[in-house]
């Protein structure tokens, strides 16, 4: 029953979103508002329909209808709840569903609360949203159904979603016992938030797109399009961002190779739209103050989405060997289609405006040092880094497969040496940029504005020196990123100063007004300190980690960086309430004699889990502000418990990382957070009409 | 109220006039930079839809096997595939850690003792395994045909496996004759070497 109900609304949902897709197109060609109202409801149906759809198959989840064959596949019977929960969205079937949810999702919000406001563009974001989820749906209803019964047709195991003639459904017990269980990586709480944040992030891009396409093919090409999308764009933008710091956060508890960030083409994937989006975050506002940069700015939004349809096929079709790609699947083919025809149509889009000259720009650059200068040249790096990264990741190893017989797979190195100076570059104009003007500025006065943070910058250096960082490069790395921090904080002084000056305001009173005032910029400010202390942990992190591996009897100890950890005895096999057999080893951490902590590292082992991995490998770490020191148990003799490896790593201010992530959700839900929905001009119309309306009715 | 509502302005949309007229070259509104900037994107999506192809391509089930050189595991030399032609070759991929191939080990090991003498060699390759793993595995087993590493899985990429255990038989003129996707049973595996030594 479940298994009809989720698929039936399905289909509703699907044929829903064709039924939009027609019906917008006519509406829009014939000028028809009940048409365009009717596109709208059947565009804003698919959510609840997908809902109940999602509904079903959590319900299946939980209560364990192991028929269904994405419960068998996904879920045992000795697992907790919160991880039957997140198993809708631990392999591909499921994980395509709740995409398609949460952009039906994105889609109502976006074409309710923009409906009165942004009209013109709304029959032509309805096609392309709708469009969008119909290729998704599309996927869930003909090749990754996740409503797929197992049955029993004689001796013959089908999976079909229908009954088919003379099957009978197969033992509970039998079905309970063969039962495969989540992938055991999976089972850990950041993947249970990191990829509900993830594809939050790569769905939410759907709206900026469709609204920009919506511009292209209306002929609307002034801001408004812009206007209408920049909360779903920071929105989208924010959550994206958690999505990695969480992944970063899962692969450095779980993965155990002691790092957050290895430049794999999964993760790099997903870090691509991030750089496209931040980009476009930035070059929006060009074309808001001075409208220029019109034709850039809808390359952006559509390179953003388009990396994002090419992350998710790239890393779920095989296209490259990483180490957490979803398995090769028949989607592979279907997703490439849809990449390439959004992208190609997009692009020729774009052209025909721009051959009509319809994108060219209301002021020209003036000025080197404007910044409207600095934000193209950050814009730039951006795209550099995108580029980089793409042909690191995707661009060489397919080229090279292709032309040359055999792949070339650019690792860690070549990321590690090309991105560092492309980030620095961006952390200088992080810098510069908040405090030049628009139009042009002076050098003058470019140097008033930055000689504090600079000396706060020297004082930091001075201080950098003195905790014993000695070598040239890492310290002017510190330096720059430390400045775009500084500046980030004494910009915001600065306009809290003026109000307690001017205003007479407490410092507090100021503070909240300020951010009140100008969400965007001062929220902005704060999401550039985030990522300053974010750049300083992993330059901390990154240049500074210190590891060994050493075998270890019982009552032995090591040393590193000061730390001793004591050897304390292991306990082999026990067995945990999901029937994971976890192999345990005690240590001491101490320093100057002084027990810091107990640790506990370990390795489980699920011996249900018969196809992937079936064994992972969690760290134990003591965390302070200077490090956090992190061991994992590498390996044991298997005859006598008396001895094991451990791999130890000191990493320094790593956890910057993490806190630099909070400063920035803090500063993305200032700049984000809704002040007025309504245009007040459209909120005057639309009385007046009503008035209109109402007189006539009298 | 219909009326109303119909002549809200922005469905009074009229396409915008072109501003200028490019005097260059060009087809269908667009000029020549636009047309070779789209081919430019077409062309990258091609050669990311050729790799993809290229990644799906399956296992293959006949023609010339794809030869490989790779030293043995017990550290007696190399084993080529072109020197063996006129042998029937199984090539058997597995790995210590994967659950089916335990159950094979066996019916590899007694088809191997039932056939070696008559022109047939056995080789397995460890897909994704380490060398002391493979060895302990093949202690365990007490496995006599010849074993080989996967090196930076060289050989399971010339022959696309998906996973393991994954076996092919290759015949006398070095073409593959069979594709076995599974588990082997002694029964299909002797039925293919008995028609190939047949057929010889």
């Amino acid at each position: 029953m479940l298994a009809e109900v989720g698929l039936a609304s399905v289909f509703l949902a699907f044929v829903a979103a064709l039924y939009a897709i027609v019906v917008s197109i006519y509406g829009a060609q014939t000028h028809s508002n009940k048409f365009v109202t009717s596109a709208r409801n059947a565009a804003v149906l698919t959510f609840p329909l997908l809902l109940i759809s999602a509904v079903a198959l959590v319900t299946g989840l939980i209560t364990e209808q192991y028929q269904m064959q994405y419960v068998w596949s996904t879920t045992s019977p000795d697992m907790p709840l919160i991880f039957r929960i997140s198993a809708l969205w631990g392999s591909q079937a499921g994980s395509i569903l709740f995409w398609s949810l949460l952009m039906s999702a994105f889609t109502a919000a976006a074409l309710l609360i923009n409906w009165h406001s942004h009209r013109r563009l709304m029959p032509y974001v309805i096609t392309y949203t709708m469009a969008v989820l119909a290729f998704f749906l599309g996927l869930t209803l003909f090749l990754e159904n996740p409503f797929q019964r197992i049955w029993l047709v004689g001796s013959e195991v089908a999976q079909t979603t229908f009954i088919p003639a003379g099957a009978v459904p197969p033992s509970a017990a039998q079905l309970a016992d063969t039962a495969n269980g989540l992938n055991p990586l999976l089972r850990h709480f950041g993947m249970v938030i990191h990829p509900p944040m993830l594809y939050l992030g790569f769905v939410g891009f759907v709206i900026p797109f469709a609204f920009a396409m919506a511009a292209l093919a209306s002929g609307d090409l002034s801001t408004n399009w812009i206007k209408a999308t920049r909360r779903y764009s920071l929105i989208a933008w924010l959550f994206l961002s958690l999505g990695l710091i969480l992944g970063g956060r899962w692969a450095y508890d779980v993965l155990g190779w002691g790092g957050y960030w290895g430049w794999d083409p999964v993760e790099n994937a997903a870090f691509l739209p991030w750089l496209m989006g931040t980009a476009f975050l930035h070059s929006v506002m060009i074309q808001e103050k001075r409208g220029m940069l019109k034709l850039w700015n809808m390359i952006l939004v559509i390179g953003t989405f388009s990396a994002v349809i090419f992350g998710t096929f790239a890393t779920r079709s095989g296209l490259v060997d990483s180490v957490h790609a979803f398995a090769r699947s028949q989607i592979g083919f279907p997703m490439f289609f849809f990449w390439a025809t959004v992208t190609l149509i997009s692009s020729a889009l774009i052209l025909w405006r721009w051959n009509r000259g319809e994108l060219r720009d209301e002021h020209a650059f003036t000025n080197i040092l404007s910044r409207e200068t600095l934000f193209v040249l950050n814009n730039l790096i951006f795209v550099l880094l995108f580029i980089a990264i793409f042909w690191g990741s995707f661009g060489a190893p397919v080229i090279s497969e292709l032309f040359l017989e055999t792949e070339i797979t650019l690792g860690v190195d070549y990321f590690n040496r090309v991105t560092p100076p492309l980030f620095l570059a961006m952390f200088v104009l992080m810098g510069v940029a908040p405090v030049s003007a628009w139009g042009a500025t002076s050098l003058r006065r470019l140097g008033r504005a930055v000689t504090v943070p600079l000396m706060l910058t020297v004082g930091f250096i001075v201080l950098v020196i003195v905790f014993g960082v000695t070598q040239l490069e890492p310290i002017a790395a510190y330096a720059i990123v430390a400045f775009a921090g500084f500046v980030a904080l004494h910009e915001t002084f600065r306009g809290v100063r003026a109000r307690v000056n001017g205003l007479k305001e407490n410092w507090l009173q100021a503070m909240l007004a300020l951010y009140a005032r100008n969400r965007r910029r001062y929220g902005g400010y704060v999401v550039h300190l985030g990522i300053a202390i974010i750049g300083i942990g992993i330059i901390g992190s990154t240049v500074f980690q210190t590891g060994t591996q050493q075998t270890l009897a019982v009552g032995e100890s090591l040393d590193i960086n000061g730390y001793q950890m004591r050897f304390n005895g292991l306990e082999a096999g026990q067995i945990s309430g999901d029937g994971r057999i976890m192999d345990i080893a005690n240590v001491t951490v101490s320093r100057d004699g002084r027990t810091l902590a107990n640790l506990r590292p370990r390795r489980d082992f699920f011996p249900t889990v018969t196809n992937g991995p079936n064994s992972m490998t969690i760290a134990g770490a003591y965390s302070t502000i200077e490090n956090d020191f992190y061991v994992l148990l590498v390996g044991w003799e298997e005859i006598n418990a008396n001895n094991a490896t451990f791999k130890v790593y000191i990493n320094p201010l790593v956890n910057l990382v993490w806190w630099g992530g909070i400063v920035l959700i803090l500063g993305t839900f200032i700049a984000a957070w809704p002040t007025e929905t309504v245009p007040a001009y459209v909120r005057e119309r639309s009385r007046g009409r009503r008035d209109k309306f109402a007189g006539a009715v009298a | 109220m219909s009326d109303v509502i119909d002549e809200l302005d922005f469905l009074q949309d009229v396409t915008p006039r072109p501003q200028h007229e490019d005097g260059g070259f060009g087809f269908f509104g667009l000029s020549l930079g636009s047309w070779v900037l789209l081919i430019g994107v077409l062309a990258v999506a091609a050669v990311f839809g050729f790799a993809l192809l290229k990644r799906h391509e399956t296992q293959p089930t006949g023609g010339p096997a794809p030869d490989f050189r790779t030293p043995l595991l017990n550290g007696e030399g190399d084993f080529v595939l072109s020197e063996h032609r006129g042998e029937v070759v199984i090539v058997n991929f597995w790995a210590s850690w994967c659950v089916p191939c335990r159950r094979e080990a066996p019916v590899l090991q007694a088809t191997w003792e039932r056939f070696k003498d008559r022109g047939v060699t056995l080789i397995g390759i460890a897909h994704e395994d380490t060398d002391r793993d493979s060895l302990a595995f093949i202690e365990e087993f007490g496995i006599t045909y010849p074993n080989a590493p996967d090196i930076r899985s060289s050989i399971s990429a010339q022959y696309n496996i998906l996973g393991v255990p994954e076996t092919f038989i290759i015949d006398q003129d070095g073409n593959i004759a069979e594709f076995i996707y599974a588990e082997v049973t002694e029964e299909r595996l002797a039925a293919t070497i008995e028609q190939l030594l047949a057929e010889f």
